[in-house]
């Protein structure tokens, strides 16, 4: 008998990195290793479990930024120029671990498969668009696919400006249209980020559900009852789901999650630092840069093994280790819908454990195969049914508590203190005038009919939404790459600032605009409209 | 080309000879720490900025930090002086291959666009704008942070930015007032609470307050006290609410029912499975110390491997 239903959420976001002006750009490497390292993986994984005809049920957030970046033709080939690079290289590495370890020389073959794989399956299975890969398991119906607010914007310190939130939904709506083919039903809000009024927003779009961390539904307005492990519906009619702690402490946690078993792969340990410049530096950036290649052949090791006296990796063992613990992982979530079920006097509660997407695959390397034998082991039980949110509210769900979450964030502290601090809030004055211009001049040119106008504003309007990604905050915060992040700031408010005197003026550039369009080419349908005021 | 570390290994009598060839002045009567310190400087000083293999060289020579720094500067690189080597280096190596492109696309101007369009275009170096540092227009703005903390930032129109100084030319003080009006329509005088910090109109226009109280509502005001005693208002901010991190305590849910429609309320019980936790938020917050705190975690997991992860660790149930 079912006791209560287990929703997983991966949000996968990147945000917009595209230099189409530069044959390779070291921060659009990102991009090529979340592909190769979570996307395709988790393409496998789900194969695999449609194969052998397990049931599983997976939300997944695929922001706009994302979806435009896996849709861009150049980035598509340069992905395919950096894995026919690493194919090189894996051949290399072959030859030269065959006399340095056996258990090396294990990995390099692996890799070697593996890269050629990726290849495969991007360009001949997908033909370059893996996005058709997600379609399809969204088709299926054990795939939600989910949108998120435009480039991934922090609406909690946007909302005095309700056209610049608008223009961040409504543009997450349509992009997900544009490459899903549908309306989206539900979305990620950046950074988990919700503050009270967003959810009118998501109402005007038709957006149904939403999440928020777990101290939103804990400090809502009234005392929720069954606290995060049943949905809420807020007073403009849209449902919202609560992170569950303890899902994220088991699998999340430095001290005792699962990733940092001694068996799992060493992230920090990789060819591209390890191996002498002169072999190594035709795979790097041609900068020079040390960076990684995703060769790596260590292991965790131990706690607190200095990186320099890492053991070897093993496939075996590690996969061994994932089946292991997503296994360990379904019997938990079993044990604890039981628990809740009896606390509820028979109410079935739903466990949502939303995680970066990225975290499995690129992080924990065998993350992906973590999550194939969690839904394995899930399908033996009795007690508990994977579902997505939508199939919840339209088939469990009878009554519904409402009320008003409380503000908060999933980041470090749980507010906004990770995107508004000493190190990056100078960043809200510009961003904040950017906001007010912008509507101003879709107030003022509402009517033109000009065309060069049009694309103009239109590209106003881009630029604003790109300085919004809250990821520059957040590298800011970070303080890892943060010259780039700052960098990015900067050129976006300082393009939208020349296309507004340009605009204001009457003095459009054609030729300069051509440029900014085809290096920022994002969300090619805007409509600058969305800014206007009245 | 010489680095510190090539230099070192040379003996004394070997660098006063090429200390000699350079015309080193003073070189006879130096210890070798200084022919090496001297040697090295005149060695930047020959690096011509357009010369990239030179750099390049230095680079592969181990170059010690005080070397890099030099050579960025010369480059015209901006830097921090507390910055890392290996960042120093990085930001050396990019500048340079950028440089590399943007010669070379000089020469072949055709570079491919997004599919098959293809442009004119000179990339190089990208250049990094200054953003000006006053939009001139009058703002004050007050944003949350976390339950006990708001941020507030400012710019004034040139109007404002003379009547402030011409205040401060009377000998005026410019003050930043906080308000607690949770509750209340303000009306000037009715704040439950009011906070004031004296500002400089040529200062860093922002500040970071503690508040006392989450779930609560702060609006702010710049201005100064007039002859009478009375506080003159300048600016006011938009109104600012401090989030919530506690449970409420409200005695009543309200519920719906999904197949009619049908709502209804329930008497309040409280969290059924109420979690074991800490109050989040609040305490940990200290602006300029920040950053050392931050890097446990937040969103964007690709960026960084904390992120949106255990930042509750110590409140699971």
């Amino acid at each position: 008998m079912t006791k209560g239903y287990f929703t997983l959420v991966l949000h996968a976001h990147l945000p917009y990195i595209h230099h189409p002006d530069f044959e390779e750009f070291m921060e659009e490497k990102w991009l090529f290793e979340a592909i190769s390292e979570t996307y395709i993986p988790l393409l496998r994984a789900f194969k695999r479990l449609e194969n052998d005809q397990i049931p599983f049920a997976i939300t997944m957030s695929i922001t706009p930024p994302l979806m435009e970046m896996l849709d861009s033709q150049s980035l598509q080939e340069k992905y395919k120029r950096h894995l026919q690079a690493l194919i090189d290289l894996s051949a290399k590495e072959i030859e030269k671990t065959r006399e340095e370890n056996p258990k090396k020389h294990k990995m390099a073959k692996y890799y070697h498969e593996d890269f050629k794989d990726l290849l495969r399956i991007f360009r001949d299975e997908y033909d370059s668009k893996i996005l058709n890969g997600f379609k399809h398991f969204y088709e299926s119906g054990n795939l939600e696919i989910i949108t998120c607010n435009a480039t991934h914007g922090f609406l909690p310190l946007m909302d005095r400006y309700p056209n610049a939130v608008r223009a961040q939904v409504k543009t997450g709506k349509q992009t997900y249209k544009k490459h899903i083919g549908e309306n989206p039903k539900g979305i990620w809000l950046a950074e988990c980020g919700y503050t009270a009024g967003l959810d009118k927003y998501l109402a005007e779009e038709d957006i149904r559900y939403f999440f928020v961390d777990s101290h939103g539904i804990w400090y809502a307005d009234t005392p929720p009852r069954y606290g995060v492990y049943r949905p809420l519906i807020t007073e403009n009619g849209v449902f919202v789901f609560g992170r569950d702690p303890e899902s994220s402490e088991q699998v999340w946690s430095a001290e005792s999650g699962y990733p940092g078993d001694f068996r799992y792969r060493e992230f920090y340990r990789d060819v591209g630092f390890d191996r002498e410049q002169e072999y190594i530096k035709d795979y790097l950036d041609s900068c020079g840069v040390r960076s990684n290649t995703g060769i790596k052949y260590y292991k965790v090791t131990g706690k607190g093994v200095d990186l320099g006296k890492k053991e070897f990796y093993d496939i075996d063992e590690a996969m061994e280790a994932a089946r292991a613990h997503g296994n360990d992982f379904a019997h938990k979530k079993a044990a604890q819908v039981a628990h809740l079920y009896d606390v509820f006097d028979g109410v079935e509660p739903i466990i949502v454990a939303p995680f970066d997407a990225e975290l499995y695959g690129h992080w924990w390397f065998e993350g992906p195969a973590f999550i194939e034998h969690f839904f394995r082991a899930l399908n033996h039980m009795e007690a508990i049914e994977p579902i997505t949110p939508p199939n919840f509210i339209e088939n469990k769900l009878k009554s519904v508590q409402i009320d008003t979450p409380g503000d908060s964030t999933w980041g470090a502290n749980g507010y906004n203190e990770v995107w508004l601090n000493g190190s990056n809030d100078w960043i809200y004055k510009h961003l904040d005038h950017l906001i007010e211009k912008m509507g101003e001049l879709a107030n003022l040119y509402k009517d033109t009919e000009d065309e060069l106008k049009i694309r103009a504003l239109n590209q106003a309007a881009r630029e604003l939404l790109l300085a919004q990604s809250s990821d520059w905050a957040f590298i800011m915060t970070t303080g890892t790459t943060v010259e780039y992040a700052s960098n990015r700031t900067k050129q976006h408010v300082d393009r939208f600032l020349k296309l507004y005197n340009e605009i204001t003026n009457d003095t459009i550039n054609k030729e300069d605009l051509e440029k900014v369009e085809w290096l920022d080419p994002i969300f090619k349908d805007i409509d600058y409209k969305v800014y206007c005021t009245q | 080309m010489w680095s510190t570390k090539s230099l070192s290994e040379k003996t004394v009598n070997e660098l006063k000879e090429i200390a000699k060839s350079r015309e080193i002045k003073g070189y006879y009567k130096m210890r070798k720490k200084e022919l090496v310190q001297s040697l090295t400087n005149e060695f930047i000083k020959e690096i011509d900025p357009t010369s990239m293999e030179k750099i390049r060289k230095m680079l592969r020579s181990e170059p010690r930090i005080f070397e890099l720094r030099k050579i960025a500067k010369k480059m015209g690189i901006s830097f921090k002086r507390n910055m890392k080597k290996s960042e120093l280096e990085d930001r050396i190596k990019r500048s340079l291959v950028r440089r590399e492109r943007a010669e070379q696309a000089q020469g072949s101007s055709l570079i491919s666009g997004a599919g098959s369009r293809q442009q004119k275009i000179n990339p190089g170096e990208p250049v990094i704008p200054e953003l000006p540092k006053t939009y001139k227009r009058d703002k004050l703005v007050a944003l949350p942070v976390n339950p006990l903390w708001i941020h507030i930032y400012w710019d004034f129109s040139e109007q404002t930015a003379e009547l402030l100084n011409s205040l401060k030319d009377r000998g005026k003080v410019i003050y930043l007032r906080i308000y607690d009006v949770t509750y209340i329509e303000f009306n000037g005088e009715n704040a439950h609470q009011i906070w004031e910090y004296e500002i400089s109109s040529d200062g860093e226009r922002k500040y970071y307050a503690n508040v006392n109280n989450p779930n609560a509502s702060y609006l702010t005001e710049i201005g100064y006290i007039n002859e009478k005693g009375e506080f003159v208002t300048v600016l006011r901010s938009n109104l600012v609410k401090t989030p919530p991190n506690a449970f409420s305590d409200k005695k009543e849910e309200k519920w719906l029912d999904l197949s009619s429609g049908y709502k209804f309320t329930k008497p309040a019980q409280g969290i059924l499975s109420k979690p074991t936790l800490k109050a989040v938020g609040g305490s940990s917050f200290f602006p300029q110390e920040f950053r050392k705190h931050a890097i446990t975690s937040g969103g964007g997991s690709f960026l960084n491997f904390m992120s949106g992860s255990t930042q509750k660790k110590e409140e699971g149930e």
